[in-house]
């Protein structure tokens, strides 16, 4: 008799939820992990003989599984009653802090080693170049190298200061910014996200303060912004790849009390005012509030109005060559210049150089995170 | 498709299941046969082709040995057991070997011979080894030849057994594909050893299995003593849960159906010497070597001389068995020579030892073992073994070793006491398994286990960036 009811409560769990997941409808996007979800895969004989249909339908499954984000919930918090200090490669660190832990191979693979020789091609080219640019390599740490303090006890990530120098070694002394002790003199403040692998605008602003400092001109200072919290309710990617336990991140904007007028223009053509993107706030991927996200190009033309005593500089144009870091990072240069111009070049594989003409270009800044410095693949079009 | 998928858990299993109770007892077989090509082709749809052939060769073979031996042609049917070998041995010689063997001839005489970089079909070894052992099993008696093909096909596909053993002889199941009852009974005690090898294979094997993908990519400068001996314990463990889950898993999945395997592992860890530890581990693939290899040699019969000479072959076989790779062979070499020590006079002294250190001995023993059996390359493999003996100048323990150490301790110490047989015992305690007389306590209490053990590994599968499948080299 017993061992009827063990059957047939087995069957009920496996039954149970093969049902429930054969009913539940498939979700194209997901906004919590911020990507596309594997969709059905079509049959054909094709597929099936090359075995492609049985890798995407196995996919698909996993992917779209029923209550997938409490069944990932359910891991994450198993892991950390066995005392695990890091899952999926994120540490648990001190104050709520989720920190990625990128690995010593991504630093010392070849693309990334490629691409420190691709910037030092295009830095001397471009100190070469037929009319003086002035160019700046901003390499920005990632919180695993700067909020060591916040670490578990005996975690040793990948020290980002040897990619750091190896790239430093690689281009002149004047082409270089130190973030890395910018930021560390800032380790106490929010620099980072706590939930997200980007840095706030906090730290961007410190990171503006450098920069603007090593090409001579003064950077606003802190009673030059309106400072507004825009958001309290923010969970970024590290959050989604270990499903959320820690309370949300807050997000803030840097305005200028001083007025400028700004023209934003995409690569679509469509102008905007404003840097921020209220809109973004609704959605699961808030930090496209700074910039609408991800675009191959974005030019930002300032006209300051007449009472505008800082360093303004009518009769200069910046070159953006950047990652998603930029986009808190950007607003503070536009203060500066005539036209800023972003690009980003995972998307944008036109040709540079003509772009230095078309623009006018006379400062050149090269602003990526180490990782997605390391790893991207397009370092390359630099030099085209 | 392996068991430990969601694939397999909420597709294929519910409904095989359904499909096979639903059906009538003449229809089951055919229905298991074409599930298990379901189950192949999934992964390889090409190679199924491999197998059916397999098939269709040794169950007309079989039918002659059988016909041969009524007829009293004694060497006719000795002819057909030979023809099967071959063949079996061919398929497997050059899909699994061929490239190995080419390209170390082609090293060794710098020649340009060609080499086909064939993927090798899942299971292989597994199935060639099965199809053998029926036509042996039949010219010696200890079976009839099957007159059903699908019966046949359903033999050498079921897919319970049939990319990760255990190796089941034709002999144990010959009758239970004729004949065999599903009772709740025996589909209770299927999804008791199913869920343990769940368990075993997602949340201990896939686990540990993590921390010795890490060590053992380790730059010397992370390197230390004590964390080369950390990566190759979780080695251990990874392999022992993996492989022993997987087995349960079969073990369990035939009791479902009505099949009953034999016992594949049986706690090797807990093994006093290394002739032990191989009854202990793998024990369908030495039973199989032992019946169809050793005793035919002669075994130890024919005075000490011999008995090495049938262990060296037995040993040489056994090692390549595992792969087409030098390491393999030199693993199975290692083992021979220890076992011919042990025979020799070893064993009777470590008898006299207090048992710690037999175990101790034992243990470093198979350990080492495994340092040669992880590495492909034997460069990387000795390297490694110069961490563990401190030959590397590297320091006796750092912080990243004090760091792995406590973020798995717990499951380390699982694993431990998983190794023997007093987690089983305890449960056997505590929840008596008693047939005619079961508690409701009881069984709700074994459902909240399975209940607990089946969530988890449901949710270490939704987000799995870790499931190997170790036994692709086989």
């Amino acid at each position: 008799m017993g061992n009827k009811k063990i059957v047939f409560f087995f069957c009920i769990l496996i039954f149970g939820i093969t049902i429930a997941s054969l009913f539940k409808k498939p979700v194209t996007f997901s906004e919590k992990e911020n990507r596309y979800l594997a969709s059905k895969p079509t049959l054909s004989l094709d597929n099936v003989l090359n075995g492609s249909y049985m890798k995407e339908y196995e996919t698909f499954i996993t992917d779209q599984f029923i209550f997938r984000d409490q069944w990932i919930g359910i891991k994450t918090k198993t892991e950390r009653l066995m005392l695990k200090q890091d899952i999926n490669n994120v540490f648990f660190a001190k104050d709520d802090y989720l920190i990625e832990n990128y690995s010593e191979s991504l630093f010392t693979s070849s693309l990334a080693l490629d691409n420190i020789s691709y910037l030092q091609r295009f830095s001397e080219k471009i100190n070469n170049y037929s009319r003086p640019i002035n160019l700046k390599t901003v390499i920005i740490p990632t919180a695993s190298t700067i909020l060591t303090d916040k670490l578990p006890l005996y975690a040793t990530p990948y020290d980002q200061r040897l990619y750091l120098n190896a790239i430093k070694n690689s281009v002149s002394e004047d082409n270089w910014v130190d973030m890395y002790s910018t930021l560390l003199e800032k380790k106490h403040e929010s620099i980072y996200y706590r939930t997200d692998h980007h840095w706030t605008m906090l730290g961007a602003y410190y990171g503006y303060c450098a920069w603007a400092k090593s090409i001579g001109i003064t950077p606003l200072s802190f009673d030059d912004f309106t400072i507004t919290t825009v958001d309290n309710n923010f969970y970024g990617t590290i959050a989604a790849k270990v499903s959320d336990t820690v309370p949300p991140d807050s997000m803030v904007s840097f305005s200028p009390k001083d007025s400028f007028t700004y023209k934003i223009t995409d690569e679509t053509g469509a102008t905007f005012e404003t840097f921020f993107d209220d809109s973004a706030l609704n959605t699961r991927d808030k930090y496209t509030y700074y910039m609408r996200g991800n675009h191959p190009y974005i030019k930002v033309e300032t006209t300051p109005s007449s009472n505008v005593s800082k360093d303004f500089y009518n009769d200069r144009n910046l070159l953006v060559i950047k990652d998603s870091y930029a986009h808190c990072f950007v607003p503070f240069t536009s203060n500066h210049f005539n036209s800023v111009t972003m690009i980003d070049l995972r998307y944008y594989k036109s040709s540079i150089e003509a772009l230095l003409e078309e623009n006018n270009i006379t400062d050149i800044l090269i602003l990526y995170s180490t990782a997605n410095f390391a790893e991207n693949k397009n370092v390359k079009f630099m030099l085209q | 498709m392996v068991f430990s998928s969601l694939l397999f858990l909420f597709r294929f299993l519910p409904i095989v299941l359904i499909m096979y109770f639903l059906a009538p007892k003449k229809a089951r077989n055919t229905l298991l046969f074409l599930s298990s090509l379901i189950f192949y082709a999934w992964g390889e749809p090409i190679y199924i082709v491999l197998m059916l052939f397999s098939t269709i060769v040794d169950y007309t073979l079989g039918l002659f040995v059988s016909h041969y031996l009524s007829k009293n042609l004694k060497s006719k049917a000795r002819l057909c057991v030979i023809i099967s070998a071959i063949i079996n041995l061919s398929l497997l010689g050059f899909f699994k070997y061929w490239d190995f063997f080419i390209g170390s001839i082609n090293s060794i005489f710098s020649l340009n011979l060609p080499i086909f970089q064939l993927a090798l079909p899942i299971g292989i070894s597994f199935y060639t080894f099965q199809t053998m052992s029926y036509t042996i099993d039949i010219y010696r008696g200890n079976a009839k030849a099957q007159k059903n093909i699908i019966s046949f096909g359903a033999y050498v596909a079921l897919f319970p057994q049939l990319i990760a053993g255990p190796i089941v002889q034709y002999k144990t199941i010959a009758k239970q594909l004729n004949e065999r009852t599903c009772t709740y009974d025996e589909f209770a005690v299927g999804i008791h050893y199913f869920m343990i090898g769940l368990g075993k294979k997602i949340l201990f094997a896939n686990n540990i299995g993590q921390l010795w993908d890490q060590i053992s990519t380790m730059s010397l400068g992370q390197q230390s003593i004590l964390t080369a001996w950390l990566g190759i314990i979780c080695y251990a463990f990874q392999i022992y849960f993996d492989f022993s889950g997987y087995s349960d898993m079969a073990i369990g999945l035939g009791h479902m159906f009505g099949f009953r395997f034999l016992k594949n592992f049986d706690y090797p860890y807990i093994s006093k010497s290394i002739t032990e530890f191989w009854r202990r581990w793998h024990i369908s693939l030495g039973t199989w070597f032992r019946e169809y290899v050793y005793i035919p040699l002669g075994g130890n019969r024919k005075g000490l001389k011999r008995q090495f000479i049938n262990i060296a072959i037995v040993w040489l076989l056994t090692g390549f068995w595992h792969g087409a790779s030098w390491n393999f062979v030199l693993w199975g070499v290692y083992f021979g020579i220890i076992l011919m020590i042990e025979k020799a006079f070893l064993l009777k002294f470590l008898e006299k030892l207090p048992s710690v250190f037999s175990h101790l001995y034992s243990i470093i023993i198979v350990l080492i073992g495994w340092v040669i059996f992880a590495f492909d390359s034997l460069p990387m493999g000795i390297n490694y073994l110069k961490h563990m003996f401190g030959l590397s100048s590297i320091s006796l323990w750092n912080t990243q070793f004090l760091y792995l150490l406590y973020n798995n301790i717990i499951l380390i110490v699982i694993l431990c006491f998983a190794s023997t047989p007093i987690p089983a015992k305890i449960m056997n305690t505590i929840l008596p398994y008693n047939k005619d007389n079961v508690s409701n306590k009881i069984v709700i209490s074994r459902c909240i286990f399975y209940a607990i053990v089946f969530l988890l590994c449901v949710a270490y599968l939704v987000d799995a960036t870790y499931n190997p499948f170790l036994y692709f080299r086989f």
